[in-house]
């Protein structure tokens, strides 16, 4: 393999793992911003009467 | 090819679970903020997942599996530089934060703050046509995918397109933002999820090894250098660069997620980890289309080829989740797009044409309406209109179209006091005139004489417009600050 594609590899290793590292953090996380909009959303609700 | 049953049966279980949650959300809206903004509630983590969603649809593994394809590593170069882009945006907060600040939630309606109400009609209108035309060619591309992936006809594609576009027009219209963010968040975790299932089946198949031979014996040089590539070279990174920089900050469907946060500082944390993500982003689609000149060969038409290699390389069941994560994908990308133009049709062009707004639930209903228009436009001009060059660099010119004009204005008002009305109206037009240039006269290339046919090369023709843009920008505004002094903005006008 030439050294060109050995660098390519590297840079596209890194772009990889940021891509699903970012992605594995956000899934998980995300879920309890969302319930968290959503509840936020019904109170809302209550407070206003829509 | 693997396509089976099972992979059918887990494709429609998506669907209707989509279309389910999509509805389900219109209980959410509450105003019009509500609708087009989620209420300005959205955090960190969901605010990446619902970014991250919205500019990955499956025309974009179709895009960057074609260049890979047709430029090996090579195009890799175009994931570095959005990632710089999207990076440099979220850590210093341009535009985005300045325009979280202002409290709108279209780009146009900063115009109205910063510059006058025609201003902003003038850019509504081009933000309009470039994200429509932009938009134009995304359901031939996802045919394209379909198609070779499931192993069905034309005739049956056109079906189940329509169909897919029907679900997504129908909970973009009733539930706005909230459906948007809600859906867009089970489509990230189900698209990423299908981009590693791929990604593993393809190196799995073919190590790094196999794909740098394909490379080298089909490429050479140019496979790897993207200076050397007659497509790319330095006039095409720098536009791309600054490109990225104007999509990345005055996109509406990807600034309308910093819109839609809780604060100009989570607007900021939600562009820096959604760029950290830009390259891969880029990266394993291209990866899959080197992976299909390796597979298949040179000589496949380019756009099908990563599709086609993947219905052979990708076992039966990994299929249809392979597809549902597609699905999801073009989906996410559809509704924010399609909730995004509709917005901008109905505050920044219609409700323009009046001395004051319409009451909200007109907005919402004109916004609907819009929406309903835009897919009907999507899928007969996607069945007839054949693109120039790659779809790749149609995007970034249809993009360019509004994004030069608008880097100019935005970034002129918000941080440089000697903008006025005539810069604004100048950087809209002439950073509107390259791209459409290009796109009239590139289908009449051989008619026309020697010294224009440099606007048909799409690469120049992009960066002539931000070059023009930023022109008209600093001359209009500074040959006419006696007679159009620029506006200050009081605090009574900030919404």
């Amino acid at each position: 393999m030439s050294m060109g594609a050995l660098i390519w590899f590297v840079i596209f290793l890194i772009g990889a793992l940021l891509f699903f590292g970012v992605a594995a953090y956000a899934a998980i996380n995300g879920m309890r911003d969302l319930r968290e909009l959503l509840t936020r959303v019904k109170k809302t609700d209550k407070r206003t009467g829509l | 090819m693997n396509f089976s049953t099972l992979d059918l049966v887990i494709i429609i279980v998506y669907l209707l679970f989509a279309m389910g949650l999509g509805f389900w959300a219109k209980r959410f809206v509450e105003d019009l903020s509500g609708y087009m903004v989620a209420g300005r509630r959205v955090k960190v983590s969901l605010g990446i997942a619902t970014f991250v969603a919205t500019e990955l649809g499956t025309i974009t593994f179709m895009y960057f599996g074609e260049l890979g394809y047709v430029t090996g590593f090579s195009c890799f170069i175009i994931g570095i530089l959005a990632a710089v882009a999207y990076s440099f945006v979220g850590s210093t907060g341009f535009i985005i934060a300045g325009l979280r600040r202002y409290g709108v939630m279209t780009i146009p309606e900063f115009y109205e703050i910063r510059y006058s109400r025609k201003v902003r009609l003038l850019g509504g209108i081009i933000l309009f046509l470039g994200g429509v035309l932009n938009m134009g060619i995304f359901l031939k591309f996802d045919g394209i995918f379909l198609t070779e992936v499931m192993g069905f006809g034309p005739d049956a594609l056109l079906v189940v397109m329509t169909v897919m576009l029907l679900i997504v027009i129908s909970y973009t219209i009733l539930g706005g933002m909230f459906s948007v963010v809600i859906t867009d968040f089970m489509q990230f975790v189900v698209l990423s999820f299908g981009m590693l299932i791929a990604t593993i089946a393809v190196l799995w198949n073919l190590d790094w090894g196999t794909l740098a031979s394909a490379v080298t014996e089909h490429l050479g040089e140019e496979g790897y250098d993207p200076l050397v590539n007659p497509r790319f070279g330095w006039m095409f990174i720098v536009w791309i660069l600054i490109s990225n920089v104007a999509a990345g900050a005055l996109w509406q469907p990807g600034t309308s997620k910093a819109l839609a946060s809780e604060s100009p500082a989570v607007a900021k944390k939600v562009f820096f980890y959604t760029g950290l993500t830009f390259a891969g982003r880029a990266m394993v689609p291209m990866v899959w289309g080197i992976a299909a000149l390796a597979y298949l060969g040179p000589g496949q038409p380019s756009a099908a080829a990563m599709p086609k290699m993947l219905s052979q390389l990708v076992p039966t069941g990994f299929l249809g989740l392979l597809i549902a994560g597609m699905l999801a994908a073009s989906m996410s990308t559809y509704s924010a797009y399609l909730l995004a133009w509709s917005s901008v049709i109905a505050r920044d062009v219609i409700a323009c044409f009046r001395p004051t707004d319409f009451p909200e639930k007109t907005t919402i209903w004109i916004t609907r309406i819009a929406a309903g228009i835009i897919g009907v436009f999507l899928l007969i001009f996607g069945l007839f209109y054949q693109i120039p060059d790659t779809a790749f660099q149609y995007l970034f010119i249809t993009g360019a179209m509004y994004t030069a004009g608008a880097l100019g204005c935005v970034s002129a008002g918000l941080y440089w006091r000697k903008a006025n009305n005539v810069g604004a109206y100048t950087a809209l037009v002439m950073g509107a005139i390259a791209p459409l240039g290009f796109l009239v006269l590139e289908k009449s290339r051989d008619l026309l004489p020697e010294q224009f046919l440099f606007i048909t090369d799409v690469n120049i023709a992009g960066l002539l417009s931000f070059v023009l843009a930023a022109t008209g920008m600093i001359l209009g505004s500074l040959f006419t600050q006696a007679s159009h002094p620029a506006k200050t903005i009081t605090r009574a006008e900030v919404p």
